[in-house]
């Protein structure tokens, strides 16, 4: 006898195969759960905490947590939304954030998540860190003042590009982004213009130099289309679906 | 991997790494292999680059830009990779060292014992002689305050009777190994001795019981003892073997967590010092009956100063035949990073990276060190399993409870006139200790550390062991004068420090906790929403956080916050 391999979900039944995350099933079965840290080309990481679900009472991260048939997982409760909600305070309070006139504002996934969630303020007192910026590249723009610490640039590097550029180093609040250089400036690095690591960021941190402001307010990518139809896109993905195509596994 | 196996069939010779009779060495690269290789025959690989900081960190007092390349380059690493780990591990300085490098404890019971004061006649009296003052989290001496780490080995007893002694040696420019004999931990006296650590050891006795039976057979006296681990949580320590030894896996790795980063806590420093043979047979039978082939010893940087002496003992059983073979154990030392405690986050320091824990499952008994299966134990478990082959498991159930057998070793400190260590039958109650040690008249007792529990006179009678608050392990004593505000400042402070940032609820909720813990003091208008906040964030702290720093660094700041609205 097989055993039917699937999980509830908030109720909603969810398929999985061996070997995946509670995340990664949700998202191929089309249900978005609030990520930013998650990327569905490469590992998992756990850092940010957004994917924070309930299973028996117990909170997990649902991008790293094994999907089991039989679990009963609720995702969207209105404890767990202000958790995420809270989440995303300390996010925004610990770096120094301008979304009005960011370059990425629009297609910003911290941003996207913080209109979704219905962030209206801070709430914690912002810590004003005092945070390197980088412009020796011809081609990107670096200002860690935007940076959460998702580590995605540097698994982007390791497991796609197979170059190292970025990684993580410091710790606790002192947490910085690093570049693989003799000289520490991205100018100096193997950075290049189509490297996956560089174009993986989810917020603001790694930035093209080129190309941005274009998009007039109101067709950013995620004016139209709230976060949790439209999944993790970044700006080069940009025709926005409809609201029935939520999750459409092509995108993260 | 080949080669890694063969290089620890070799000795690990006693060697004179770490001196402390001479000042830091002037930079030589030359000099610099000497001693790596002193250490290890071969140093230079890249899960033995922490290890090659370390190793020039107390040789050199620095580890210089120049260094930092030159060791990244042996080691086929980039020098990003070493930057990774100046950068996480508190201990490891690029800059010139001072002649002395003064790191003093800044745990609570530091605190209250004047260490303000202290520093600040140190830094007037100082004002010419090379020194750098710096504070660091608590050193594991905090029965003897004040403590400082002077150049990586510890001075204990300083106060302001015999401040002037120290500003004169600091003056002097005498190596700190060359101090007065009195200025350094003494061996430790037990304050109360028992059936753990007064019992009638013979060294293999054990062992060679244990060569008679089948791991199975080894780990059920264990089971049938219900050993639980001493290193905080309590797990079963035959499940854990149990889980490891399942494995299907060629090879297998041991690890004795020796990191004991809690503030208050002291008692492997003891059990590393004077029952260290016990030690490495309680080793010794784990690998056994896991079947590991290698082991290691994580010792905390700041126990640095019984490193010849573990490295003499290891040899002593060497050469007895019972070490090198198919089993060696290999001295690693950790840099300045309490979340290396955590047993993850040490698997991943001993393979030479930053100590982040890893997401769990896989547990390390499934995937652990070099994604082998692994078992990590604390210090004094190793001892207790040598006690409980030698004596039996009948022998040791005999104390303490039916969930929570046996006995173990409390670190007391604090305003109490007994401060020390205290073996004591699990489940016995807190009353007993503070009569023991002096402190019945305290006005409130930190039980198992800053992240344990804070108890006041009313709990006293609750019990010492692992279904009890706090489950005891550090006891830090209050008397009536202390503020309990300050006690909670003072770890949620611990813990912002060594949040290793790798997830949002601890990395930026331990700071934005620290604010709230001001604003509660300093805007009295806002008092009530900064008690709703502190209240809600260490709720989502214990539910999100990616380990056990985070999910329980909020705990001195809720209860807090509990105790002001149960007495208001
Ligand atoms: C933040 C943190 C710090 C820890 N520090 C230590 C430590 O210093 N020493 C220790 O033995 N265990 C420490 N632990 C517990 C270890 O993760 C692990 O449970 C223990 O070493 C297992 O040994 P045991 O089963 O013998 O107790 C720590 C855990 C956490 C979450
Ligand atoms: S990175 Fe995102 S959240 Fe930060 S300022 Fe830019 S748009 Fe706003
Ligand atoms: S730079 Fe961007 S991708 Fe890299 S860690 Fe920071 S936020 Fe994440
Ligand atoms: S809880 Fe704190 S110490 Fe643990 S992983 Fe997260 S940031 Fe690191
Ligand atoms: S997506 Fe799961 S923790 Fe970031």
């Amino acid at each position: 006898m097989t055993e039917k391999r699937s999980f509830t979900l908030d109720q909603q039944e969810i398929p999985f195969q061996p070997g995946d995350s509670i995340l990664q099933a949700a998202q191929r079965a089309g249900v978005y759960v609030p990520h930013l840290c998650f990327h569905p080309d490469f590992s998992a990481n756990g850092s940010c905490r957004l994917c924070v679900v309930s299973i028996a009472g117990k909170t997990v991260a649902a991008c790293h947590y094994p999907a089991r048939s039989g679990l009963q997982v609720t995702m969207n409760n209105s404890r767990l939304q202000q958790q995420r909600l809270r989440l995303l305070q300390l996010l925004f309070a610990e770096g120094n954030h301008f979304c009005p006139s960011c370059e990425v504002s629009g297609s910003c996934q911290l941003q996207a998540l913080a209109y979704d969630l219905g962030m209206t303020h801070y709430h914690y007192d912002p810590f004003y860190p005092q945070r390197p910026r980088d412009g020796s590249h011809p081609d990107f723009f670096i200002d860690t003042d935007r940076c959460i610490f998702c580590d995605l640039c540097g698994r982007a590097g390791t497991e796609q590009d197979h170059k190292p550029v970025y990684r993580l180093g410091g710790r606790g609040e002192q947490t910085r982004l690093l570049i693989y250089s003799a000289s520490g400036k991205l100018g100096d690095s193997r950075a290049a213009a189509d490297d996956k690591a560089a174009h993986v960021c989810p917020v603001g941190c790694i930035l093209p130099r080129e190309g941005h402001y274009r998009d007039p307010i109101g067709e950013r990518v995620y004016d139209a289309s709230p976060i949790h139809w439209v999944g993790n896109r970044r700006r080069d993905q940009h025709a926005a679906p409809a609201a029935d195509s939520a999750g459409d596994p092509s995108h993260d | 991997m080949c080669r890694r196996l063969r290089g620890h069939r070799l000795s690990y010779a006693a060697t004179n790494w770490p001196r402390w009779d001479h000042h830091f060495l002037p930079w030589d690269p030359t000099l610099a292999e000497q001693l790596l290789r002193q250490r290890q025959p071969t140093p230079f690989r890249p899960d033995w680059l922490l290890q090659g900081l370390v190793t020039l960190q107390f040789s050199f007092g620095q580890v210089s830009a120049a260094a930092q390349l030159w060791l990244a380059n042996h080691c086929g690493v980039a020098i990003t990779d070493v930057r990774a780990l100046m950068s996480f591990y508190h201990f490891l300085r690029e800059s010139e060292p001072p002649r002395y490098q003064l790191y003093f404890a800044n745990n609570i019971v530091e605190q209250q014992n004047g260490l303000e004061p202290i520093l600040n006649r140190l830094r007037s009296k100082l004002a010419s002689a090379d020194c750098r003052l710096e504070t660091t989290s608590c050193i594991g001496q905090s029965d003897r305050p004040l403590s400082a780490l002077v150049n990586g080995l510890p001075v204990v007893g300083i106060n302001q009777d015999n401040l002037d002694e120290l500003c004169q040696l600091l003056n002097s420019g005498v190596p700190v190994g060359r101090w007065p004999e009195h200025w350094f931990p003494p061996a430790d006296d037990l304050r109360h001795a028992g059936p753990m650590t007064r019992y009638d050891y013979h060294p293999g006795m054990a062992l060679r019981h244990c060569q008679k039976l089948s791991s199975e057979a080894i780990i059920g006296l264990i089971s049938q003892a219900g050993l639980r681990g001493l290193g905080g949580a309590g797990f079963p320590t035959a499940l854990k073997w149990l889980g490891c030894q399942h494995q299907p896996a060629a090879t297998r790795y041991l690890i004795c967590n020796a990191d004991e980063g809690e503030p208050g806590t002291f008692k492997d420093r003891y059990y590393l010092r004077q029952q260290t043979d016990p030690v490495i047979e309680g080793m010794l039978i784990a690998a056994r009956a896991i079947g590991a082939s290698q082991g290691f010893i994580y010792l905390r940087a700041e126990y640095l100063y019984l490193y010849h002496h573990l490295q003499q003992r290891l040899e002593e059983w060497r050469r007895q035949g019972y070490l090198g073979r198919d089993f060696d154990i290999e001295v690693q030392v950790g840099a300045g990073a309490y979340i290396c405690g955590e047993e993850s986050a040490l698997i991943n320091s001993l393979a030479g990276q930053r100590g982040i824990p890893r997401p769990k499952p896989p547990f390390p008994g499934e995937r652990g060190l070099f994604d082998k299966p692994t078992v990590v134990n604390n210090v004094e478990t190793f001892a207790a399993v040598t006690c409980i082959i030698q004596q039996g498991p009948a022998a040791f159930r005999e104390q303490g409870s039916d969930t929570s057998p046996g006995t173990r070793v409390h670190s007391v400190s604090g305003d109490c006139p007994r401060p020390g260590l205290y073996e004591l039958a699990q489940g016995t109650p807190l009353r007993r200790l503070l009569q023991l040690c002096g402190g019945e008249q305290a006005g409130c007792v930190q039980v198992g550390g800053p992240s344990g529990a804070l108890l006041f006179p009313e709990q006293f009678d609750s019990t010492l062991d692992f279904d009890s608050p706090g489950r005891g392990g550090a006891i830090m004593v209050f008397d009536q004068t202390r503020s309990v505000a300050d006690i909670a400042g003072n770890f949620t402070r611990f813990f912002r420090y060594e949040s290793c940032g790798f997830c949002t609820p601890c990395r930026a909720g331990t700071v934005a906790l620290e604010h709230l813990l001001k604003r509660l003091q300093q805007q009295p208008e806002r008092r009530l929403q900064a008690m709703e906040d502190i209240m809600e964030l260490s709720e989502l702290m214990a539910e999100t956080s990616h380990c056990g720093l985070g999910k329980t660094a909020a705990l001195p700041a809720r209860n807090l916050i509990s105790r002001w609205v149960a007495h208001d």
